[in-house]
């Protein structure tokens, strides 16, 4: 289908079909996507998506390490949120190992990655925003992300790329003003994010960029194995957290957000709320964080039974979820990972059919892709 | 946890260094054990291993069937309505229903998968409407059977999960589900690049992540790790080796005007 | 108008140059003095450009919470003439089957006719303008039109597909908001009198009043239009980043590219004195006859200018403000919004303005009110005519106008969104001010 698509016509301002190349280095498509578009004009007929620039053979290379040298990987998959693949797989692997991770270290491991969804989605305002014109939020989200990045700086040692779990727990406590640092965060946060509200929600611009663009009816949704606020958007609801609980989230109280409409302007909604409710859970967090070890008892070497687990949690991006299968050995036999993003990208096509060329880039934005785990 | 490591029989000793001391980590000395204490710290094999040429070696592993019926962690499902329905229905096409760690798994033979499939799909008791993921295993020491297709299935009307999974020979084709769940799509087409295994009934199935003349599928045991000049490379990126003086050269550049 | 033509006769001075005496001073007064006025006013308006570019940069940094060009000079004063220096010492590069000659005019046809404007406005009292036309501001229009044509022989000859298309794009951007912008100016001609722009700026001030006051309508239909002209924010879609047709300058590189910068900096500047003399009152602020007889006619004549560039500032930091505030219009919704709004809603408006001015003549000529006399060739609006006009203009003719627009676009899906979500945006809003979660 993709000689279908790349055959254009030859005339210069031929009436008729002409295929647009959104190429590789674009600033709107969020890392190494290639698109084509078959125009007629400017509305869009065909698209085909052109992946793989960035695939790096990690579930390769999972085959020749041990399971404790895997972790970091993740982080580099969906660089944006990496807290968020370290905590998948390395809960995939507690399953494997059936250890008990204290409780201590489970409270912190939410509050860690509800930051990093907080961090994940400011980023992906701030993107979505300055595709669709409105560059000056793109700015303010970062200096909201710049408190976040700041606070794992100091407790985990990196920024972007956050090794943050071990397999058993966390590698150390936290620092003694981690909790002080996150409420003062907490404090500001909530409004912020009435600041970028303001500036969008009821835009008369913004509302004509993402009211009905890339509607998608529930039942398509499911479908099309999509998972996460693209889903949530058409009103399907389903979130991992709190349809399969892992880590402590059954202990807090938190809302998951559902649209309606399943357009652009509902999964903008939705990702907002999702941040007020991590805000939430990361209050309950803090004042119910038990005293203990944070780390369980794991063998040195980890050598799994031979079995195999599918563990799955809920990342910013929709469901991430890890597939081990393990022989016996201290090297995993297969590890798959189960891409939010790239699963969702298979939505672009039929999501963008019919719009505009500039809704594209919207519609792009809406489905939150990072090129790092749609390529792997 | 540290006892279950010694019910499986001893892997090759190239495999981990020192797998006989089971020292537990210890969190407070954090600091100063950091090396020790992981797992990353076992010596790697000498250097045997390592110089792999590009027709490369399997990486030590000892094969292990798919499911391996130990008390601890794959028990026989016995008492779930859905499953007894299923074996009902399809009978012997079931080769297996097993739990491993808790999560419930069919194999299925090939004839009747797709029927599966579609059974799960649209059976008011299972209402398994989202395909979640769908990928491929290599078994190269399994003749006849190389390749597992692992589908995983979840319900949202019924919040469960359900793996099948499927053995194909090696040049067989699996019935796509594509028909069933468009969300297969793309997962069809990475198993097929990763491992080439083609799937009838895809509309599109060509490479999705590999460049499309790629030879070679990565993810299937015998490709190597490490592998850099095929004849894709030697294609697309030309190199080649040239042996020169570079000062007898002389370079003009074109005028331009 | 004998009296304002009175006011731009050369200086003694510049007669004493050429040895001229009146009235037989044509070199005095048709050459010397108007080339010495071309060259202070062109090159305080590139300046001023240049410096527009950097205070561009300083106003979107420190919206965005930063601080923006420091380096280059105190402050980064000195940054725009690095730009240039840096813009001047580029490659030059024309594309192989570009055309060559129509490629080079180009940038220039842009730059030019936008600069040939400035020759008209009225930049402050007395001798403070160039020329003096009585069709001032159809030669604005006119003249302003032909930059359009620059910008399609770039895209033509860059001789890509994707710089025509952008090209085009533009163009019929700028030639739609150009009929808004026509209309919008007809309601303050009425009052005016005149097309020429010394002659309008006299006219607001002998009335009194800034016509934004009398058309408050006609004021916001050509600020809109304007940023649609110079296509700036939000509807600068063809030249946007993101936006996958390039726009027509990616083929133009160094200073051609200036060029065709400085152009709609340039545009931005004579629209926005444009909308000053038209709507804001120009260079006159109430105040200044007592500066005229207290402190001389030069101190009145700069402060004129100052006056005329405080308002254009003010009008540019807006236009700035906007920029960095609100996303970008599609396409279509922009076009949308040109014909299907603006353009109505300008039709409107000098009908309405019309109906209110017949009846406010004196009965002698068919009116009903009288609130407009008679008054050395023109007619004034006397204090309750004042009132009259405020009142129509905010009270009548704006809801009018917005009872038509939403009558002819009642089935636009674009721009009744709000409404559409109305409900939902309302609800969520009371569920955060009352801190309950919100999940739909």
């Amino acid at each position: 289908m993709q000689e279908e698509i790349t055959k254009p016509r030859e005339t210069l301002l031929d009436a008729e079909e002409m295929v647009l190349n959104m190429g590789p280095q674009h600033p709107s498509t969020h890392g190494v996507l290639r698109v084509l578009l078959k125009l007629d004009g400017e509305t869009v007929i065909d698209l085909d998506c052109d992946i793989g620039f960035l695939h790096r053979g990690v579930e390769k290379i999972a085959e020749q390490d041990t399971y404790a040298m895997i972790t970091p990987y993740w982080d580099r998959l969906d660089y944006v949120a990496a807290v968020s693949g370290d905590l998948c797989y390395v809960e995939g692997v507690e399953k494997l190992l059936q250890v008990e991770v204290p409780r201590r270290a489970e409270y912190l491991r939410v509050i860690l990655t509800e930051l990093q969804r907080i961090a994940s989605h400011l980023l992906w305002l701030g993107t979505h925003a300055i595709d669709i014109g409105a560059v000056t939020v793109l700015l303010y989200c970062f200096r909201e992300r710049e408190e976040i990045l700041k606070i794992f700086e100091d407790f985990i040692g990196a920024r972007l790329t956050a090794h943050a779990f071990r397999i058993g727990g966390l590698w150390w406590d936290v620092y003694p003003e981690f909790e002080t640092r996150v409420r003062d965060f907490l404090k500001i946060f909530p409004d912020r994010i009435t600041e970028y509200e303001t500036l969008l929600n009821t835009n008369r611009i913004w509302l004509s960029r993402t009211v009905g663009i890339g509607v998608l009816p529930a039942e398509e949704a499911i479908n099309l194995s999509l998972t996460g606020p693209v889903l949530r958007g058409s009103g399907v609801n389903y979130d991992v957290r709190k349809a399969q609980p892992y880590s402590a989230y059954a202990d807090f109280d938190f809302e998951v957000p559902l649209g309606e409409n399943g357009d652009t302007y509902d999964r903008y909604l939705i990702r907002m709320e999702e941040m007020r409710q991590s805000i939430r859970i990361i209050e309950q967090a803090l004042d119910g964080l038990p005293e203990g070890p944070v780390m369980a008892k794991v063998p040195k070497v980890i050598k799994p039974p031979a079995g195999e687990v599918y563990h799955s949690i809920e990342a910013p991006k929709g469901e991430l979820g890890v597939y081990l299968v393990s022989d016996g050995t201290g090297k995993p036999y297969r590890m798959r990972i189960r891409p939010p993003a790239y699963i969702n990208l298979q939505s672009l096509k039929r999501m963008a059919i019919g719009h505009l060329v500039a809704d594209v880039v919207a519609i792009i934005g809406t489905i939150d892709i990072v090129l790092g785990e749609v390529d792997r | 946890m540290a006892d279950e490591n010694k019910e499986i029989p001893a892997d090759k000793p190239s495999a981990e260094g020192e797998s006989d001391k089971q020292e537990e980590a210890k969190p407070d000395q954090a600091l100063t054990e950091k090396t020790e204490a992981k797992p990353e710290g076992e010596t790697r094999p000498p250097a045997a291993e390592k110089a792999a040429p590009p027709k490369a070696v399997p990486t030590g592993h000892k094969p292990a069937p798919p499911a391996k019926k130990g008390p601890v962690v794959t028990v026989e499902i016995t008492d779930d309505p859905l499953i007894d329905k299923i074996k009902e229905k399809f009978g012997d096409a079931i080769t297996e229903a097993v739990a491993t760690f808790g999560q419930q798994i069919v194999r299925v033979k090939k004839d009747a998968y797709l029927d599966l499939c579609r059974f799960l799909q649209t059976d008011e008791d299972a209402l398994f409407d989202m395909c979640a993921d769908l990928t491929a295993l290599h078994w190269p020491e399994r003749k006849g059977e190389e390749f597992d297709i692992a589908v995983q299935l979840y319900s949202v009307p019924k919040n469960r999960r359900l793996r099948v999974k499927v053995a194909l020979a090696d040049g067989d084709t699996c019935p796509s589900l594509t028909q069933l769940w468009s969300g297969a799509d793309w997962m069809e087409r990475e198993a097929y690049d990763m491992f080439g295994i083609r799937f009838e009934g895809h509309k599109d199935l060509r490479r999705i992540l590999l460049p499309e003349d790629w030879p070679g599928h990565p993810l299937r045991k015998e490709y190597p790790v490490e592998y850099r000049d095929n004849e894709w490379t030697d294609k697309h990126l030309q190199y080649r080796e040239i042996d020169y003086d570079t000062s007898l050269i002389d370079v003009k550049y074109a005028e331009r005007r | 108008m004998p009296e304002i033509l009175a006011l731009l006769i050369a200086p003694d001075w510049v007669r004493s140059l050429t040895g001229e005496r009146r009235p037989n001073d044509f070199w005095a007064e048709y050459i010397v003095w108007p080339l010495i006025q071309i060259v202070i006013v062109l090159f305080i308006v590139l300046t001023v450009v240049a410096y527009l570019v950097y205070l561009e940069r300083k106003v979107s940094a420190f919206i965005q919470a930063r601080l923006g060009p420091m380096r280059v000079g105190p402050w980064g004063l000195l940054q725009p003439a690095a730009d240039g220096l840096k813009l001047l010492l580029k490659e030059d590069i024309i594309p192989i089957k570009a055309d060559r000659l129509v490629f080079s005019i180009a940038p220039i046809i842009s730059v030019v006719a936008t600069l040939v404007v400035l020759a008209v406005i009225p930049w402050g009292a007395a001798w403070a303008t160039i020329a003096n036309v009585n069709i001032g501001l159809l030669f604005v229009l006119a003249v302003s039109s032909v930059s359009v044509l620059g910008l399609v022989l770039a895209g033509w000859s860059s001789n890509s597909k994707y710089s025509l298309l952008g090209a085009l794009r533009s163009s019929a951007q700028m030639v739609s908001y150009e009929v808004g912008m026509g209309l919008s100016i007809i309601g303050a001609l009425i009052f005016a009198r005149t097309l020429s722009l010394s002659g309008i700026v006299e006219a607001q001030r002998a009335d009194g009043l800034p016509y934004f006051l009398f058309q408050p309508l006609g004021f916001l239909i050509y600020l809109i239009s304007a940023l649609g002209e110079t296509n700036r924010a939000p509807f600068d879609l063809p030249e946007a980043e993101s936006e996958l047709v390039a726009g027509y300058h990616t083929e133009y590189s160094g200073f051609r590219w200036a060029l065709f910068f400085m152009a709609e900096y340039t545009a931005m500047l004579v629209t926005s004195a444009v909308a000053v003399t038209l709507f804001l009152g120009g260079w006159y602020f109430p105040g200044l006859d007592w500066i005229r007889s207290n402190w001389g006619q030069t101190v009145y004549v700069l402060l004129s200018v100052a006056a005329f560039a405080a308002k254009i500032g003010a009008l540019i930091y807006a236009y700035m403000w906007f920029r960095w505030t609100w996303p970008r219009y599609r396409y279509d919704q922009l076009m949308e919004l040109g014909w299907k709004w603006l353009i109505p809603a300008g039709l409107v408006n000098v009908v309405l303005t019309a109906i209110w001015y017949v009846l406010a003549l004196p009965e002698a000529q068919g009116g009903v009110f009288g609130f407009v006399k008679q008054t050395a060739g023109r007619y004034v609006p006397t204090g309750a005519g004042k009132i009259y006009f405020i009142l129509t203009g905010f009270i009548i003719t704006i809801p009018l106008s917005w009872a038509l627009l939403a009558t002819i676009n009642r089935r636009s899906r674009d721009f009744n969104l709000h409404d559409q979500r109305q409900l939902q945006i309302k609800l969520r809003s009371e569920r955060i001010k009352r801190n309950e979660p919100v999940a739909e």
